[in-house]
């Protein structure tokens, strides 16, 4: 297994964390801070492998910032066992990592969060459906049957239509639907990409090429609601159309109204006869109702298999 | 870091003010701490490597850089290192299987920045517990990684191992402004150019290798008892003390017994040896290293497990029973002798067993493709499985479960991964590198036959090694059996000597050692504990030979396989070995296992050697069920539900101890299972007897 360029060493060793938990001693510089540094390099012709020469201190004489001090950045640049400690462990059970150079990176996420989107995405299966035309999906873990049903007959038209299923991995029906009629998915996950991509759930489709995990948290990251939030996202910012199933889950509304912000963006809501003001609340933000019947009701017989199977993933 | 201040340091290191240099040790420590680079530093063994790493330690610690971290395989002889290193003011520590209660301390104290170097051993990498509370939480502040014994990092190499490809991989992520250090004693050019190839970016510097004091001499003797003969009356001729090589562990704890018998205080040392005054196998191994570090003992009978950096300057000779599977390798075990003296005999004994031992081991170093695919299978269709938990999926033993895995454990991509305790299938295509493979098992043949070459050599022996490894400035080494034959220890041994090995080797029987623990589940009939209590566990047992050993095992595999009959030389040898035994409490009668196939083979034998010794025999047991052969049974969960319910004990029986015989022992459970059920019928003491085993080892 080859190991990765010397740019995306630097990279990682500036801004992500190598273990499951918090960087005790120094913390590693966040989007914002890293678009930042990254703007500043690239005016002074740097790029941030230069970082790694043994004069690197020299080369960011002229450098200067409170937070994003030179003995942060020593001390980030320092952490050169911890990288390749982490990158052995992830790289050995396929986990790639690209930057945002890299020509498999997310366009459209680079295109709309210019020096927020991440610096760099850990994924696991085929990379090249990252730029596939897609159609994005969101849902919350919690799902009534109804549209545990609605979820999976989404993700066949989807496929049926010639779109990769966009997702952020709650929805697991969806992606059922879609791998089930021979198509495609990208599922963006907010923690835990090592333990998903050892799914026995994903393990054929990751297998076959029509699959790809994606997630800007290190591999072994746990849940946290900031980084759903920011999952929710890169959902809505790759697929520019996104349709929302369930609403009662904070982070869904908290990242829809960001994203809005963005005119290019649209989403729409289909409304659960069980919840009602929530999905009002989206549609007040800007979110469109998605029309009556836009997948056909799935026969009962089949139910029950997608609701089994459910059962068992869960376990 | 200047010259002189390093220079200050290792004269501080090694406690001698006027010390100097060796050839490339401060290019080495200027590379590391000056430029952060990646060197490869092949010098032969007391040129100071550890000087090079500790010095470097303590420049990068000044400049405020983190701990060094030490791979090496050889923790216990690097005590002699701790205290150098603490002339230094280094403060190096090591966390191995014996002090897991410390880890958490350790790791505090490596966190609170107190430590400046951290001596791990490879498999440590592979130990998820040590990962997580020790390595990873201070991988942050890494100053400078070390990884001893590099030739073992390539697997073209005389000692590839397997928890080294954890490390190359490792050193592959490491970024360039990341120090690291590879050292090794022994590598020729093929194995530098692959390591240089694997981890990319290193530089190497590359000493020579020449060691003047060997005398070397090989030496024929086809069958062991002329070896056994040779060793014992040559030995005390040779001055001091030194190791003898054997290939398999059986012939270490056979020939140990043998010298002892002969009045030379020798012990045997291979991997998971044990001792009742010992915690574990670690820590009798360090005892026994130490013994012979002490000149305790004359002799050290070893595998190759007695490994490299084992280094005891005044070590008088090694001597080979068997041959090596490589120069290279023959070269780094002979190394061990003479480093510190003027005079010390490399010595190369023969016989006809060396090709088949070769062979076997050559053999099965991979597993085989089937193997591999029943594995992957399984765990393809569950979300992670323990090893118990695949033993009772598929009938593969759990030696060769291990085997399949520990080898996919190391391919990169790997298709599989544990977490936990559970192996689980990874999203990876995988197919087995069969070309690979095959290269590799031919290099071996090829690699051996050069110790063949080497065997029948009549040119000067030590050129010819040194032309194996790519030394340089070779010439004549003008002492060897072939440059001044008057050097050469005499090959004739006395007929005493012989008659007296030959007896030897026809009375050297082995212990058995009984299970203590069933597995769960797989005896619904008998319904034993996991654990069974005390008062049904059998006592340890002896087997007379091994399966076509050169003492009875040929005879005993003649008389099963073609003649359906043991012979009464095998009665007599079995009788004998029971008096010499003389078990206590000493059985008062004895039985048999049936067999529903060979209905006579094993009574009619028992009922003979009841007579020699005699005692009563009973025929307590009875089959009531046809099982199938426990040789088919790979792993231990099939072996015991293949024996649940098929056996029954007679009712009237005597309350007294009892010998148990059948003619093969293998996994033990046949003895284990009937022990158990015997006792809970009220028999004394239960003493399982065997003629032959065929388990490996």
């Amino acid at each position: 297994m080859s190991s990765i360029s010397q740019m995306t060493q630097a990279i990682l060793l500036l801004t992500s964390n190598f273990s499951k938990n918090k960087e005790v001693d120094v913390t590693p510089l966040n989007p914002s801070e890293w678009g930042y540094f990254a703007f500043w390099l690239h005016k002074n012709n740097l790029t941030p492998d230069d970082l790694l020469k043994t004069n690197f201190k020299e080369i960011l004489q002229d450098w200067n910032d409170e937070k994003i001090t030179i003995q942060r950045i020593e001390k980030l640049l320092h952490r050169g066992g911890a990288l390749a400690l982490a990158m052995e462990k992830w790289q050995r059970i396929g986990i790639w990592v690209i930057n945002r150079s890299d020509s498999n990176y997310p366009k459209q996420l680079k295109k709309k969060l210019k020096t927020l989107s991440p610096p760099i995405l850990y994924g696991v299966g085929n990379q090249k459906l990252l730029n596939k035309e897609s159609m994005g999906v969101i849902g919350s873990k919690k799902i009534s049957k109804e549209n545990l049903i609605y979820a999976f007959n989404l993700g066949e038209k989807i496929a049926n239509d010639g779109y990769t299923l966009l997702s952020n991995g709650l929805l697991e029906s969806a992606v059922e639907g879609t791998l089930n009629v021979g198509g495609s998915a990208t599922i963006f996950l907010s923690n835990s990409l090592l333990k998903s991509s050892l799914s026995s759930f994903y393990r054929n489709a990751l297998m076959d090429g029509s699959l790809v995990l994606v997630s800007s948290s290190s591999p072994e990251s746990l849940y946290d609601s900031n980084s759903s939030i920011e999952n929710n996202q890169y959902v809505y910012m790759q697929s520019s159309t996104t349709i929302i199933i369930e609403t009662k889950d904070k982070d869904i509304i908290l990242s829809a109204k960001e994203a809005l912000k963005n005119k290019s963006i649209s989403l729409w809501v289909k409304e659960d006869s069980n919840l009602k003001s929530n999905g009002q609340e989206l549609i007040q933000i800007g979110v469109k109702k998605l029309p009556n019947g836009f997948t056909e009701p799935i026969e009962v017989d089949n139910y029950d298999s997608i609701a089994s199977k459910e059962e068992i993933h869960k376990r | 870091m200047t010259k002189d201040e390093a220079l200050q340091l290792l004269r501080t290191s090694i406690n001698n003010p006027t010390a100097t240099f060796h050839e490339d040790q401060w290019e080495a420590i200027d590379a590391l701490v000056n430029h952060r680079k990646k060197m490869l530093v092949v010098e032969r063994t007391g040129w100071g490597k550890s000087s090079v790493y500790f010095i470097a330690t303590r420049a990068l610690r000044d400049a405020g850089y983190g701990v060094t971290i030490i791979i090496s395989p050889l923790l216990a002889l690097m005590r002699n290192q701790i205290v150098s290193a603490e002339r230094l003011g280094i403060n190096a520590v090591t966390v191995n299987s014996t002090n897991i209660k410390d880890w958490q301390l350790i790791s505090q104290q490596l966190l609170n920045n107190q430590v400046d170097a951290l001596l791990i051993s490879p498999e440590k990498l592979a130990n998820e517990k040590f990962m997580e509370t020790v390595l990873i939480p201070l991988s942050n502040k890494i100053g400078l990684f070390v990884v001893d014994e590099a030739h073992c990092i390539s697997d073209w190499g005389h000692d590839f191992r397997p928890d080294y490809q954890r490390i190359t991989r490792i050193l592959q992520q490491m970024p360039s402004n990341m120090p690291v250090l590879a050292t090794t004693a022994t590598a020729n050019d093929r194995v530098v150019e692959d390591i240089e190839n694997q981890i990319g970016g290193i530089e190497t510097i590359r000493g020579t290798l020449v060691r003047d004091s060997l005398i070397l001499q090989n030496i024929k003797l086809p069958d062991q008892a002329s070896r056994l003969a040779w060793i014992v009356e040559h030995i005390n001729s040779i001055n001091g003390t030194g190791i003898i090589y054997t290939s398999t562990k059986r012939d270490a704890y056979m020939l140990s017994t043998w010298l002892n018998q002969n009045n030379i205080k020798a012990l045997a040392y291979y991997s998971g040896i044990i001792h009742d005054k010992f915690e574990d196998t670690h820590l009798y191994r360090q005892y026994l290293e130490d013994v012979l570090m002490n000149n305790q003992i004359k002799v050290l009978v070893a595998t190759t497990a007695l490994g490299m950096g084992y280094d005891k300057p005044d070590l008088g000779f090694v001597i080979h029973y068997q041959l090596p599977a490589s120069i290279v390798a023959y070269y780094q075990q002979i190394g061990r002798a003479g480093r510190g003296i003027s005079y010390a005999r490399g010595i190369l004994l023969s016989g006809y067993e060396d090709a088949d031992i070769q062979a076997f081991f050559i053999n099965s170093a991979f597993p085989s493709e089937e193997h591999v695919n029943l594995v992957l299978d399984i765990l393809n269709k569950y979300d992670g499985l323990s090893i118990p938990n695949i033993q009772k999926h598929i009938n593969l033993g759990k030696g060769q479960i291990e085997k399949v895995l520990k080898y996919l454990d190391i391919q990169s991509p790997s298709p599989i991964t544990k977490n936990s305790s559970k192996w689980y299938r990874t999203p990876i295509h995988y197919q087995m590198d069969k070309e690979k493979i095959d290269s590799l098992t031919q290099l071996r043949y090829k690699e051996f036959a050069q110790v063949e070459e080497y065997l029948n050599s009549r040119e000067c022996l030590m050129k010819f090694l040194r032309t194996e490894l790519n030394d340089k400035d070779i010439t004549d080494c003008g002492k060897c059996m072939n440059c001044n034959p008057s050097n050469a220890l005499n090959t004739s041994f006395t007929h005493d000597n012989g008659v007296s090995a030959s007896n030897f080797l026809k009375h050297n029987s082995m212990p058995i050692e009984v299970r203590k623990q069933f597995p769960t589940g797989a005896f619904p009939i008998y319904d034993f504990k996991y654990r069974p209590p005390e008062n049904e566990l059998a006592e340890e047992g002896r087997v007379l030979s091994k399966w076509q050993d050169a003492g009875w095992g040929k005879i005993v595999a003649k008389n099963k396989q073609k003649d359906n009959y043991f012979n009464d030389e095998l009665v007599n040898a079995m009788r004998d070995m029971i008096l010499h035994w003389n078990p206590i409490p000493k059985p008062t009668w004895i039985t048999c296992i049936p067999s529903l196939n060979h209905k006579e083979l094993v009574p009619n034998f028992t009922e003979r050697l009841a007579k020699e010794l005699g005692i009563p025999y009973i025929e307590a047991i009875i089959k009531v069920k046809q099982n199938q052969a426990q040789k088919m049974m790979a792993n231990g969960f099939y072996q015991c539900s293949n024996l649940d319910g098929a056996f029954e004990i007679k009712e009237i029986i005597p309350n007294e101890p009892v010998f148990l015989i059948d003619d093969i022992v293998d996994s033990r459970w046949t003895f284990t299972v009937l022990s158990a059920l015997l006792r809970r019928s009220g028999t004394g003491e239960v003493f399982p007897v065997a003629l032959t085993s065929t388990a490996n080892g």
